[in-house]
């Protein structure tokens, strides 16, 4: 088990540009950290750095107490599942599990013990003489995973590895994979573009955008806290709604801030009702719904009204399309932005926002 | 029940009338579309195979307006010939020292030459030039180049310390003179197509096999040479095919000579043929050859439709 540091870490290519920049990165012994960005943030790079495919340009890279820049891949004790698999086509799958054992010398008993053991923990006795060509995404992927973890690595880097799989299939080796970090308890580092599975595997999330950090921390933290509107819009489904300050301005009852340009809330804190209900939020709107999409269990609205479009989330039974509605929005969830995008927090005591506020929602008594 | 649910379907389709003459101009459509193509094919490829096994069983001069029916005699008597089981031996020697070496060397090639950088491309083409030079004039300058007296070959030799070697011009040489030509005729395209298929192999693979802290000489053996397996197999098959049909250069290098030494198969059949006008002799030789070509191209044929399509 290790830690990783990047100091300043910097990768730029042969076109000048900057894939990666200046990046100061913790990641925790035994953690499970999810890089997750949109493509071409960085995320890769970053990853293919602490594997050693690529030489940062500038920067220090450390893995435990050890500097690793100038340590071939084989050296940092790392194991990584590739997107498509990488496994050796022309062996079994046996002998793709064996092969890194059969390269440090591991005499052929305990070899044996040792594949027999992991492919048991991924459920792939019965396909060990196979080889890769004849199993399916998933066993292709169990067979990765063991391959990975036979060596016991300090390190284990996933580079997107559910992205080849149908959805029910990635659904359930997203469980698999918590349950495997949990047993094993090596520092995880997972690469991926999809948020939900940022969200739902992570315990520490590092948003990426343009090879800078956006924003670490842990998947709530995130989702409550977010540090500016690229953090806001990534996280969650469908993303934060972040419209111009001024129209609302005038119905807050604040002091004037110059510095806030924008201001956003989150698809499920926004309420629809009926324009003839009472009046419960500060903030009303009337509105009218320009799609409607039911997925069962909630519906997600596509809403029009003076303050542009957003967003709206509900678990109510759907209203019609032609219905005559009002937005509420709760004060106490709204977050602030200025006109860098940057959250403005602590500064505007006017709206302190705790989470511990959540449970009473935005009732007004 | 089976009536209810296909009940949305009409009951009586439209049977499309067609005429006689529309239905024979259709049938002839595809015939005419492909006859220029069937008629060259027919031409100049499967009536010389089948005029060659009916004149293999015949004893003809190539003038005389008769051909003597001679049943197995064309071939009973090559096989006692000492002179043909030499060129057998002759044709199989060429044929796999020639292979052996360009696959061997253009392998080797490959690998070194397959990075990035102008050097690597420069001397990638610098390999590949032969390839687009005509056979003749790469038999004339190897001629020049191996010539005992004045040859360039022999002046490196000379320089070095050694003696003189009669390249062409010795029963012990010839033939291996002739696989360094043809070597070096191919293995600049050779290299090409093995650097073709060293760039297929997914890169991940390798830095799987770094991760997994593997042997440079284990990368090679377990990774590289097992992903190149088709094209390996490719191109020896090939290569088979091409040198057991080495004409040109033994035509012009050294006319069969020495004392036979470098006379082949198709050089045989071309002399029996086209200087000595034992035609039904030259015919059952040229059959032996079909049937060594045909076994090749099967062999390969079946192997290629097993070959594995890797992920």
């Amino acid at each position: 088990m290790a830690s990783i540091t990047l100091k300043g870490v910097s990768k730029v290519y042969d076109n000048e540009k900057k894939v990666v920049e200046k990046m100061d990165l913790h990641i925790q012994d035994g953690s499970f950290t999810v890089l997750v960005g949109p493509s071409g943030c960085g995320k890769s790079t970053t990853l293919r750095m602490i594997a050693g495919f690529e030489k940062p340009t500038e920067g220090e890279i450390w893995i435990g107490n050890q500097l690793v820049n100038d340590l071939v891949p084989g050296k940092r004790d790392i194991s990584m599942v590739f997107q498509n698999y990488a496994l050796y086509p022309t062996m079994t799958v046996r002998g793709n599990i064996e092969f890194s054992l059969e390269n440090i010398k591991i005499p052929k008993r305990k070899r044996k013990e040792m594949v027999e053991e992991i492919v048991e923990v991924v459920g792939l006795t019965e396909y060990l003489e196979k080889r890769p060509q004849h199993l399916s995404g998933g066993q292709r992927q169990r067979v990765a995973l063991a391959r990975a973890m036979v060596k016991k690595p300090e390190v284990f880097i996933l580079d997107e590895p559910l992205s080849n799989l149908d959805a029910k299939l990635r659904g359930q080796m997203r469980t698999e994979l918590i349950q495997l970090h949990k047993r094993l308890g090596t520092t995880f580092i997972y690469v991926t573009h999809d948020q939900v599975e940022a969200m739902s595997m992570a315990d520490e999330i590092v948003i990426l955008n343009k090879g800078k950090i956006m924003q670490q921390a842990a998947p709530m933290v995130l989702y409550n806290n977010p540090k500016n509107t690229f953090v806001a819009e990534f996280i969650g489904t469908p993303a934060m709604n972040v419209l111009p300050f001024e129209e609302i301005r005038a119905d807050l009852n604040i002091e004037n801030n110059p510095e806030i340009t924008h201001f956003g809330f989150r698809p499920e804190h926004g309420r629809l009702v009926h324009s003839e209900d009472p009046q419960i939020f500060t903030l009303r709107y009337p509105s009218k719904i320009i799609t409607r999409e039911t997925l069962g269990s909630e519906t997600i609205y596509l809403i029009e009204n003076k303050l542009g479009r957003q967003h709206i989330k509900s678990t109510e039974p759907p209203f019609s399309e032609d219905a005559d509605l009002a937005l509420c929005i709760p004060v106490e969830k709204i977050y602030y932005f200025d006109r860098l995008g940057i959250r403005v927090e602590k500064e505007n005591e006017a709206f302190p926002y705790t989470l511990q506020n959540h449970e009473k929602g935005g009732v007004k008594i | 029940m089976s009536q209810d649910l296909l009940s949305h379907l009409p009951d009586n389709q439209p049977v499309a009338v067609t005429t006689r003459r529309s239905v024979s101009r259709d049938f002839l459509r595809p015939y005419i579309m492909i006859a220029p193509a069937l008629i060259v094919f027919l031409l100049f490829f499967l009536f010389p195979i089948g005029y060659m096994i009916y004149l293999s069983f015949h004893e003809w001069n190539f003038i005389s307006p008769e051909k003597t029916y001679v049943g197995l005699k064309n071939f009973k008597r090559l096989v006692a010939d000492p002179l043909f089981l030499e060129v057998i031996r002759n044709s199989l020697v060429y044929t796999f020292l020639s292979v052996f070496l360009t696959i061997t060397i253009s392998l080797a090639l490959s690998l070194w030459l397959n990075k990035k950088g102008w050097i690597y491309s420069f001397i990638q083409g610098a390999v590949f030039s032969p390839h687009i030079i005509s056979l003749v004039s790469v038999s004339m300058l190897w001629m020049w180049m191996m010539d005992a007296d004045y040859g360039l070959l022999n002046w490196f030799v000379e320089k070095l310390g050694f003696e003189k070697v009669p390249w062409l011009t010795d029963p012990k040489f010839a033939l291996i003179s002739l696989v360094i030509v043809s070597v070096w005729k191919s293995v600049g395209y050779y290299t090409l197509i093995f650097i073709a298929g060293l760039q297929s192999i997914p890169k991940n693979l390798y830095e799987a096999a770094s991760l997994d802290k593997t042997p440079k000489w284990r990368v090679l053996t377990k990774i590289t040479l097992p992903m190149l397996s088709p094209t390996l197999f490719f191109l020896t098959i090939i290569g088979l095919i091409n040198s057991i049909q080495v004409f040109e250069t033994i035509n012009i290098m050294t006319g069969g000579g020495p004392v036979n030494s470098t006379k082949t198969l198709v050089y045989y059949i071309y002399e029996n043929g086209f200087v000595f006008f034992k035609l039904g002799n030259a015919s059952a030789a040229g059959v032996i050859l079909l049937i060594i070509l045909t076994i090749l191209t099967l062999i390969y044929f079946k192997v290629l439709s097993k070959k594995v399509h890797y992920q």
